[in-house]
Formats: C-alpha cells, structure tokens, sequence
C-alpha cells in the first residue's frame, strides 16, 4: 500500500529577494503521512526555506494561482514548479503546519506566556473555552504546567522560551510540524528539555515531523526517515541521501564532512570523523607556530606578508608587541564579585586568563559567564573584589579595565559579542575593520592599507565595500573578530562563538581562535558548546549552580508573578482601558470650546473630586502630574507676553505686549492645560498594553490585524532595552565610547532601529507561522469586558466639562475661542 | 499591492514603536520655555513629532501608513506619561499623521521620493500648526507675528525632518533589513 503524501516538491525552485542565484532549484521530494523525516545538508542548501516553504510563509504570493512557471511575490522573492501539503498550496494549508524556529526570543509574539500559546489558537478562529483548554493542556504537556499564565515572556530561560513556542504549536493541533534546529541556540540542559518536550509530544501524536538539526544525537530514536540534501553539478537541488537513520549514519560513502553534519556519537563513523577533526586543527595549530611557514597562519604573518611598506607603526602591536612568554597571567579575577546594579549573582570569584592560551567559560544559559567575561573586559562594574592586569597589558594604567577609557580599553581588551549586529558601527567592511585602526593611532591611508591586509587574512576582501549587516552569519561573525584584533588587543573575549553555526563555520572559527591564540593572545570564549570545549580549551572554567562547578552562582530566584496594578487606584483598574481613554477625551476635547478661567476652573476642581471619588489622592495626582505643572507656567508667560491685545497695555517692547486681556487670557490657559493634562495622565497611567489592545479590537472595533500588529511591536520594546545595553557595551570595547554624547546617542540608535527591523521581519514570520493574517476570522481568547461602572465613568466624564461650560455660559464668561 | 502584509504591519508597528520613544525624549525639552523666551522659537522642534510619518510611509508604501506609525507612536508616548498630559497628545498626533498621508494620498501611493517625504512632512507641520491654534494656543493670534513666526519655524522644521525622514530610510535600505520590501530593493541590487 503506497502512503498519502503530506508534503510532495516537484520542479519547485525559490530565488530570494535581490539574489541571482537560487536558494533551492529543480527539488523534487515526497514525505508521506506520519513520517518523521531529518534534513540535513550543509549550510546554504535552504533547509529553513524548504520548512518555511511548507508552512506557507515564505513571501506572501496573492498570485499564486497564476499559471506562468516563475511566481514573484511581493517580498520580492521568485518561486518556480510546484508544492503541495496535503494536497493544498501552502498558504491555504496554514494551521495544518505548525512552524518551530531556532531562535526562542523571535517566537514571543506578546507579553504574557499563555498569551503566546492562545496566539495561534485565535488565529484559526477556535472558541475562547477550548483555546484556554488547550492551552493548559499544551503547557503541561511540555513540562510547564506550574508556570503561571500571566507570567512575562521575559523571565522566561531560552529553553523554556522554546518549549512555550512548541507549545504554541502543538495547541493548534497540526498535522504537520516542522522544527527548524529548535535546540541550536539553547545550553545543553535547554536542548535536553527541549528536545525530552517534543519526545513527550510525538509520542501519541501521529503528525507527521520535518527536523532540521545538525546534531541529531537526542532525536535519532523518533526519526524514522533521513534525507540529505545536496547540489548536483548543474546547480540543481537533488538528494543525495534518502534511508533510515541506520541506513545513511553507518554509509562510508556519505562525505559527511562537506555537507557539514555531525555523525550522532553511537554510530562507528563518528569516531573516525572525530579524528579527522582533531587532526585539521592539530595541523593547523603546527603550521601557526612554524615560523617559516608561509601557509595561511596566525595574524602575525599578516604584516611579515604585507611588508614593503611601512608597516612597523608603532600602532601596529599585533605584529610582535614583544617576546610573549606563553602562559603568563595577564588578566586575573581575584576574590571578585559579579552581578548587575550592585546586586551580585556571584561572589567569591577567582580565575585567571593567560596569554597564548585558550580560556573556556562554560556553564548554562544565564548563569552568569556573560556577566564574568564583561565583568573581567571592562564592560561592566564590579560589585566587589578586583580584576588584576599584569604590568604589560596595563602599560602605564592604573585601576581596573572598567575605570579605562573605550580607548585605552580597546588597545588591550576586545570583546566579540554574540550577536554580531550589535557591534557593527560602519557602512562598509573596510570602514569595518578601519575603525580598531584608526582608533589606535594609524592615520587614514595606513589603516586603510592595514585593514585590507587584515581582511585579506580572513578571506574577506571581496567584501570589503559591502555593507556588514548583508554578510552571511558565518562571515559577520569573522568580520567582528577581524574587527577587533585590528586595535591589537592582548586578550581577546568571545561571546558563544559558534552560537547557531553549521559544521563548517563552526571549524573555521575554531581555526581562527587557535590562530588567535597562537599569536600571543589570551582567548577567552563563553560557551557551552561541548566539542569547542573537547577541541580547543587549554582550561575549563566552569560557572553554574552545581557542586562541582569551579565558580559557584546563586541560581536565580524562583520567581512567583502575578498580574501588575494596571491603573493608580483600584476602582480604575476596574474600568476598560479603552473606556479610560474615551474618559480622557471626554473630559479634555469640550473644554477646548470656551477659554475662561470660569469653566477652567470648575473643570479642573470638579476632576480633582472625582479622581478623589475613584481614590486618588490630591497627593498621589499631584506625585504624578507634576510634570505638567512644571510646564504649564511656560505656556502662562508665552500667552501673557503674545497673547491677544486688550484695551489697557500694561507693558509694551517690541513684539511683546503685555495687556489686560493677555493676562486674563494666560490665566484662563494655565488653568485648562492643567484641567485638561492632568486627569489625561493620571487615568491611563498603568494601562497594560494587551488589555489595551483587546479593547481596541473588541470595544473600539479597531482593525484587528493593525492592532495586535502594533501590540506585537511594543512587546518589542521591552527587548529593545536590552538591545540598547548591549550595543553600548560593544561600542565601548571597540574603542568608540567616548565619542560626544550626543555622536554616541544617534549613530546608537540607528544601529537599534535597525536591529528592530530586523527583528520585526522575523516576528512577521512567526506570526504568520501561527495563521496571524490568513483572512480567516479571529476570535479573541481574552474577553475585554464592559461593565455599569465603565458607563458611569464615561458620564461622570462627560458631565465634568458640560456643567463647566454651562456655568461659564449662564455667568457671561463663555467665550469662544477666547474671543 | 494595497493590502497590507504581515511583515508590513509589524515593521510598521516596529517603527512606531521607535518613533515613540523618540517623541517621548523629545518631551523632555524645553519646547514651552523656547515658546515663551522668542516667538514661536518652540516651532523649531516640532520636527521631532513629524519624521514618523514620512518615514514609515517611504518604507512600507502602503495607504494609512503614515497616520498608523504617527498614531501608535503618539498612543505609546500617551502609555509612557508625558508632561504635555498623557491621552492628549494622541490628538496632535492623529491630525499630523492626517496631513502626511494626505500627501501621499493625493499621489495614489506611486510617487515616493526625497519631494513627496518633504511635501508629506510640510503638509503634517501645517496641521500640527493649526492645531495648536485651535488648542492650547488659541490666546494667541494665529495671524499675528507670533503665530506666523510660529508657523515659520514650524515649517522650516518639517522640511528638515522630511530630508531627514528620507535619508533615515535610505540609511536603512543600504543594511538590507529592508529587502522584503519594495522601498528596500529600489536601487539595490545583490
């Protein structure tokens, strides 16, 4: 009996945006009902546009049904041949594919983690009972059922990030799902949840599965099927391998190598590609440390190489600063304390890094090896203790890394951070890698020549006009690291250097870091990457929780969230947040109709009762509304000096007049800025910014994809700040932190607003991954309810202002416009 | 052409979202004392509320783009607290992203460059003018030397923030964060 297929490429082709080449071409591949299936093929192939493919989301092509053979959607991207899941296109068969991605934070669509589950739920139209049933039940099933519903996304660990995203997609009951490398950017202990979450899953679940993974250790006992992909000769995509797992992981003929896949370790062949490995990078380590080799070595043979010129510029330590002597401590923690704002995560904490070696800090997600490595590099303050520099790398300073200016920090720290975007600061590659150069002491045309030769080391010289953030993952990460060494630092810190890399890139960088060491430099990398520990460290340092960890942390607290106050009192809080804007308006917009003390006045005093009515305090409104009363004296002057010219002039110099009539009217002002700005301010103070957005849609009929869109941009936000540190942090290590303020402030933002845009791509396709904008109808999973007190409050509201005016009209002080 | 995308909407939100908190330093300034100490002198940095609009509305070319990134920008400087009271600044921030896309309305959304951002940010800056004189400036003469200078200052910085709404975008398009959409692959090629 053949099987139905679920997912079946025929001819089918895509180009992205702006490429000439395609990603994938001429593919043609069947997966049955209920297979598990494993891709694998080296990086490029376009594995993840093959999953995105499937579940729909890749370009939005409204035209699909058109019948020429090459499609452009609006993302600018060309499809070509044909696909279809179970029997659909892709885009009508959305929410019977369920999408997993590698990076949790990109899969957090809004703030609170049940929320995010119920997210797909409402998309494909599922009533509000059964949402929240399965969104229990969807939780649990992935080993967070204790987690409360309303707990912030934000405290949430990267693996239990990911399993909230799987859970997300299992709610929607998909027969398809589709796992694009979810373990790749997590710890050990998060994969192992992660991956232990999605066995639990599977088990009972007859779905068919789709993983890409390049380490397919946890997963080989659910796959029934692998397929490797490759490119034939004529560029066209073909699969090169298709079997069991058994079948394929004990072929010889496999060159596993260049396809860049991990052979699983109880397989016979791992062991044989494992001394391959050891063997590259021992030949490489011999060649570096060969003086008369020529052979691409350590950065020290680029300026031997690039000789001719006058290159021994006294900036140019990084050719040979002096003879190192291997081994000496230059950098050392000594009974130091870590942590944030003078809270400390860790105490106690001694370790020291030394030259030509290679340090590894290893240790979970969030355990505090990020905080140690920035702690000890100058980023950021000690609480306690003290971070000791040898005489040599200090020359000259006094005090720790931390009290050195970006510039002097530079010269003898670099700091490669984990996302490299952070640390882009140019237009192009050149400009780049100019930038350590420059900031060093070369002059411009030296640091240019210098910078080439720096890129050519690092196969990056075709490049060199490109704009950085256009470069290839595995290509930004080696542009950062050539970035840094060009201030020829002495230690050189690297933030989770193969985060998320296929095979390949993963060796290449690894060959980089040896090179590095070699050379002189103390190498310091913050990983928890077990084959970067196994190859490369000359010493362990291990910070964790658990016993036998060389520094030991406070693990962090276990923490218990309820829902935040969402107004200044409680009786607010119980009002509709979209009714409490339509109270500020009401209150505010008749008032604009008359300008008299009168109406102001009683306004202003009636609003103070009510607020007083709804149990805010004269005293906790003044606390919040201070603002305004320290800007409404500056609109009472401008009105009194230029304000409408009355009959007695009681002072008069040039455009300014000061008249009867210009004084009463600044009174009249002063006092409606007050009666207007102040309950503005003091009613949507604490407005959850869901609650808001449930409002709008189910209250204010507002279009709901524009507003859980903007919902789903303000969550942003809150990741922004983090953003906006790190970015801070990055241009400091690179020598750029004591530019003016207000230089550092702009070329800051910029380079945030472009890493939210990019972040904003992403959230689309998660969102779109959840059936968000399908067309389908939505239902809303949280009711946004009205209630006798939100009518009350909108009458109260609107009464205030029309007795005002009222009164102002029968004493004779109305006036229209301040006529 | 006209619908919205998703990756339009949350780029969208993303860049209101970026407006804002720049609106909400920018009421940090002391805008009402420029006010008082030289005529309309506070005009000058009207600027600073007017880029959203163009700027979103170069990116993603879609009808209502301009007055949606202008309105959440201005909702979230509202959810922020500010000193100009909270809820009320959604008004200015609704009638100016009116007055951008009314621009680009007028051009059925197929002119986009450095003259409409500019005409679009022009057109924002007048209602933004006009808007204080029928609100909290109405004790002053709109036709009177303070508020022609008012509108003066104003205007020149409307037509500064419409360059710089364009060369922000131009800025962006270069990093390829923006080649998903039309406006990033217009002049780029790979």
């Amino acid at each position: 009996m053949t099987k139905e297929a679920a997912i079946s490429f025929a001819g089918w082709g895509y180009r992205r945006p702006l490429r000439k080449d395609y990603v994938v071409k001429g593919l043609n591949l069947e997966i049955c009902k209920g297979e598990r299936v494993l891709l694998l093929g080296s990086s490029g192939i376009g594995k993840s546009t093959l999953l995105c493919a499937i579940a729909g989301v890749l370009g939005n092509n409204e035209s699909y049904a058109a019948p020429a053979s090459q499609r452009e959607d609006e993302d600018g991207g060309v499809t070509e041949g044909d696909l279809l899941v179970e029997g659909l296109h892709p885009q009508d068969a959305r929410g019977r594919c369920a999408l997993m991605m590698q990076d949790p934070e990109a899969q957090m669509v809004l703030q609170r983690v049940g929320d995010n589950v119920a997210f797909g739920l409402e998309n494909l139209g599922i009533e509000r009972k059964e949402i929240w049933r399965r969104v229990r039940e969807s939780l649990k099933r992935v080993g967070l059922g204790s987690v409360e519903l309303s707990r912030s996304t934000s405290h949430l660990s990267g693996g239990q990030k990911q399993r909230v995203a799987l859970a997300g997609a299992i709610a929607m009951r998909p027969s398809i799902l589709l796992l694009d490398e979810p373990t790749a950017n997590l710890d050990p202990k998060g994969a192992r949840e992660v991956s232990r979450a999605c066995h639990e899953v599977l088990k009972e679940n007859p779905a068919t599965v789709v993983l890409v993974e390049h380490r397919a250790d946890d997963w080989l006992d659910i796959l029934d099927r692998v397929v490797i992909l490759g490119r034939g000769e004529d560029g066209l995509a073909k699969v090169a391998a298709d079997g069991s797992p058994d079948e394929i992981f004990s072929d010889p003929s496999i060159d596993f190598d260049s396809l860049g896949i991990w052979i699983p370790s109880k397989f016979a062949l791992a062991k044989l590609q494992r001394k391959r490995l050891e063997e590259q990078i021992r030949i490489k380590a011999e060649s570096d440390r060969d003086p008369g080799s020529l052979a691409p070595g350590g950065p020290q043979s680029l300026v031997d190489r690039g000789s001719g010129k006058n290159l021994i510029a006294p900036s140019v330590k990084f050719a040979k600063k002096r003879e190192f002597e291997k081994g000496e401590v230059v950098l050392e923690a000594r009974n130091l304390s870590i942590g944030y704002n003078g809270k400390s995560i860790a105490d106690g904490v001694s370790c020291a890094f030394e030259s030509g070696k290679i340090t590894i800090l290893a240790g979970e997600n969030g355990a505090g090896k990020s905080t140690l490595a920035m702690t000890v590099s100058g980023l950021m303050a000690p609480v306690g203790g003290e971070v000791r520099v040898s005489d040599d790398l200090a020359s000259g300073l006094k005090g720790s890394p931390f009290s050195w200016t970006s510039r002097q920090l530079c010269k003898r720290i670099a700091y490669v951070f984990q996302n490299p975007e952070h640390q882009f600061v140019r237009n192009t590659v050149l400009e780049e890698v100019m930038v350590g150069f420059l900031e060093t002491g070369s002059g411009k045309e030296e640091a240019r020549y210098l910078a080439h030769s720096l890129l050519k080391r690092f196969d990056l010289d075709k490049y060199s006009q490109a704009n950085p953030y256009t470069l290839s993952g595995g290509e930004k990460r080696r542009l950062t690291v050539a970035s840094s060494l060009a201030s020829s630092p002495e230690v050189l810190v690297l933030d989770e250097p193969t985060f998320g890399q296929d095979r390949s890139t993963w060796l290449e960088i690894v060959m980089l870091m040896r090179s590095v060491a070699d050379s002189g430099v103390a190498v310091v990398a913050v990983t928890h990457d077990k084959e970067l520990i196994e190859f490369l460290s000359d010493k362990v340092v291990t910070i964790g929780t658990e016993d036998d960890c060389s520094i030991k942390v406070k693990g962090p607290e276990e923490r218990k969230e309820g829902r935040k106050p969402s107004a200044l009192s409680p009786i607010l809080s119980r009002l509709n947040p979209a009714i409490r804007f339509l109270c500020a308006f009401l209150l505010s917009i008749p008032l604009f109709l008359s300008l008299d003390p009168l109406s102001a006045g009683v306004a202003l005093a009636l609003e103070f009762v009510f607020m007083e009515g709804c149990g805010i305090s004269l005293k906790q409104a003044f606390r919040h509304a201070w603002p305004i009363l320290a800007m409404a004296p500056w609109t009472f002057l401008a009105v009194v000096i230029y304000g409408k010219k009355g009959s007695v002039t009681y002072f008069a110099w040039g455009m300014i007049h000061i008249t009867n009539k210009s004084v009463y009217l600044a009174f009249a002002t002063f006092l409606r800025v007050l009666a207007i700005a102040v309950p503005a301010v003091l009613l949507v103070l604490g407005i959850d910014s869901t609650d808001l957005a449930d409002a709008a849609s189910q209250i204010l009929h507002l279009p709901e994809r524009f507003v859980y869109g903007g919902l789903a941009g303000i969550r942003l936000f809150t990741v922004l700040s983090d953003d906006w540190l790190q970015i801070g942090q990055a241009r400091r290590s690179r020598g750029l932190g004591d530019r003016k303020r207000a230089v550092r402030f702009f070329t800051q933002s910029f380079s945030l607003l472009i890493l939210s845009i990019r972040r904003s791509t992403s959230l689309s396709t998660a969102m779109e991954a959840r059936g968000f904008g399908s067309g389908q109808r939505r239902t809303c999973a949280r009711q946004s309810r009205t209630s006798y007190r939100d009518w009350v409050a909108l009458v109260i509201c609107a009464a205030i202002p029309t007795s005002a005016l009222i009164l102002a009209f029968y004493c004779g002080t109305f006036a229209l416009g301040g006529k | 052409m006209w619908r919205w995308r998703v990756v339009d909407i949350s780029t969208a939100s993303c860049l209101g979202v970026a407006c804002g908190i720049v609106f909400w330093a920018a009421d940090f300034l002391p805008f009402s004392a420029l006010q008082a100490i030289l005529p309309g002198l506070g005009g000058f940095l009207n600027g600073l509320w007017l880029f959203a609009a163009p700027l979103c509305a170069v990116i993603i070319r879609k009808p209502g783009a301009a007055l949606f990134c202008e309105l959440l920008a201005s909702v979230l400087e509202a959810l922020m607290g500010n000193i100009y009271g909270g809820a009320s600044v959604i008004i200015p921030g609704f009638f100016e992203g009116l007055g951008a896309e009314i621009v680009f309305a007028f051009f059925f959304y197929r002119v986009w460059n450095l003259w409409t951002a500019c005409l679009a940010s022009l057109l924002s800056g007048l209602f933004c003018w006009a808007e204080s004189f029928l609100t909290d400036l109405q004790a002053i003469s709109f036709s009177g030397p303070y508020g022609l200078a008012y509108l003066l200052f104003t205007l020149l910085s409307a037509f500064i923030a419409g360059l710089g709404s364009w060369y922000i975008y131009k800025a962006i398009a270069r990093t390829g964060a923006l080649d998903r959409f039309a406006s990033g692959r217009a002049g780029r090629s790979v």
